[in-house]
């Protein structure tokens, strides 16, 4: 039996006063699973990302991640820094400067020495094609760089988990490729969540998709 | 949008430390700002601009802050010698127009003009990145550098954001006029750009603590100070000793 990273008992998530989102969802994440999230627009995935990440303030049921039942935004702690979670608009997830900046933030909250932050913001950047972008400014990037770079942001802090929300939007065929290949080579959890059902099929071997706030596997 | 606060130069000053060209420009202001004789005031002025002409900053962005400033010189101008107390120059019933108050006007006007100088020469053209990271060196609040640095950062968003909502208003066939609709239209998308920056704001909160963020920024980059700055800051010392020595000296 592997073991099980998150684990999501009776989950109800709501905005204000709307109804929930997600209700009394219950899924497990297995340690080396590679997961494919679909559902309609509105679903409730990109919330179910944040949720497992501690970013919904406002749940019910119980959440089990990395070990432990977590609750309060001190508990997530851990877990942000064992999930790396892509946001879906790379305007929100930008907001240094320039792009090494930028991409060595989440390795300094590490805790990482200088030394192995600034290797690892090299190698990220040119794993993903993005060598000489160092010093470009973040918002004045095309939709596609932002999006490459937001990847490194997340890749840098070689989490063990990726949590990847539309990660192909706004990329061209070239840079598909490339990301479908770096998904394909690694071990890491995944789950992903895109409408591209070919990019879904190459680099996940199941498929959850989330019906009124429920999860059915495919 | 951002060209406003920064001066583009291509010129031996964008290669000097933002620390001492912050610190350059602080002190420069000071000691102007704090100066009483004429003397001084005006070697200030001089100095400012010589360093302005040394660095071969563009004549385009100086004169655009030049005239703001002395618009609102001219209008202290007019206001302010009639309650400075002193020799009349003229009178209306009680009220008097004095030259200590021109005197007085004048000087504060020489003031600022220096000051604006000083500032552009010495801080306008260190880019906003390097500004933030030089002010977080010189350990000025941390709190203070990092909204600096996010609304820098933001602030261009905003300005897409909104260029982007009044294009979309305009492809539905909007056009601004002077009516209740126009009104109510630019009310609605200025609500829009505020409550979505709310939102943005507290999307931009979670993205960081996605990454682990609790509370502190990192620097990435280093500054040195090489042979060229130590040159850098002993001119200007000498230019400030000077202005000091001649003021108190």
């Amino acid at each position: 039996m592997s073991e099980v990273l998150f684990k999501l008992n009776e989950l109800t998530v709501r905005y204000g006063n709307e109804p929930p989102v997600l209700r009394n969802l219950s899924m497990d994440l297995v340690k080396g699973s590679r997961i494919g999230l679909v559902g309609r627009n509105g679903s409730g995935k990109s919330t179910l990302l944040s949720a497992l990440v501690g970013l919904m303030d406002d749940f019910d049921g119980e959440l089990w991640a990395f070990g432990k039942w977590r609750r309060d935004d001190s508990d997530f702690a851990e877990v942000r820094r064992r999930a790396g979670l892509l946001f879906e608009d790379p305007d929100d997830q930008l907001f240094n400067i320039t792009v090494s900046e930028d991409v060595a933030f989440g390795p300094f909250n590490l805790g990482w020495p200088r030394e192995r932050v600034i290797t690892a913001v090299r190698d990220t950047l040119a794993r993903l094609d993005l060598s000489g972008y160092e010093e470009r400014i973040t918002y004045r990037l095309s939709t596609g760089e932002k999006r490459m770079v937001s990847i490194a942001t997340v890749l840098a802090m070689d989490p063990e988990v990726l949590l990847l929300d539309e990660p192909t939007a706004g990329l061209d065929h070239r840079h598909t490729r490339l990301l479908e290949e770096i998904l394909k080579q690694s071990s890491k959890t995944l789950l992903v969540v895109s409408h591209d059902r070919d990019f879904l099929a190459s680099v996940t071997n199941q498929t959850i998709q989330l019906e009124n706030g429920q999860a059915v596997y495919l | 949008m951002t060209s406003l606060l920064l001066l583009k130069v291509d010129s031996v000053i964008g290669n000097i430390d933002p620390r001492a060209r912050l610190v350059s420009g602080f002190l420069f202001s000071v000691l102007l700002a704090v100066a009483q004789k004429w003397e001084v005031i005006a070697a200030g002025f001089l100095s400012a601009f010589l360093f302005c002409a040394a660095a071969r900053l563009p004549w385009s962005g100086l004169r655009v802050r030049l005239i703001g400033l002395n618009v609102f010189m001219l209008a202290l101008l007019l206001v302010m010698p009639w309650s400075v107390p002193g020799s009349v120059l003229w009178n209306i019933g009680n009220w008097t127009y004095t030259i200590e108050g021109v005197e007085l006007a004048l000087m504060v006007a020489v003031k600022g003009n220096a000051i604006v100088l000083a500032m552009s020469v010495f801080i306008s053209t260190i880019d906003t990145a390097s500004l933030g990271h030089a002010l977080e060196h010189l350990r000025a609040p941390r709190r203070l550098v990092h909204l600096f640095l996010f609304t820098v950062r933001y602030l261009d968003i905003l300005h897409h954001e909104s260029r982007r909502l009044f294009r979309a208003a305009r492809a539905r066939g909007f056009a601004p006029r002077t009516d209740l609709h126009t009104y109510r239209t630019v009310s609605r998308l200025i609500g829009t750009i505020m409550v979505r920056s709310l939102d943005r704001s507290e999307r931009v909160l979670a993205a960081m603590k996605a990454r682990g963020y609790c509370g502190r920024f990192y620097l990435l980059h280093h500054f040195s100070l090489r042979m060229s700055d130590a040159l850098f800051i002993m001119t200007v010392s000498v230019f400030v000793a000077v202005l000091a020595w001649m003021e108190w000296g």
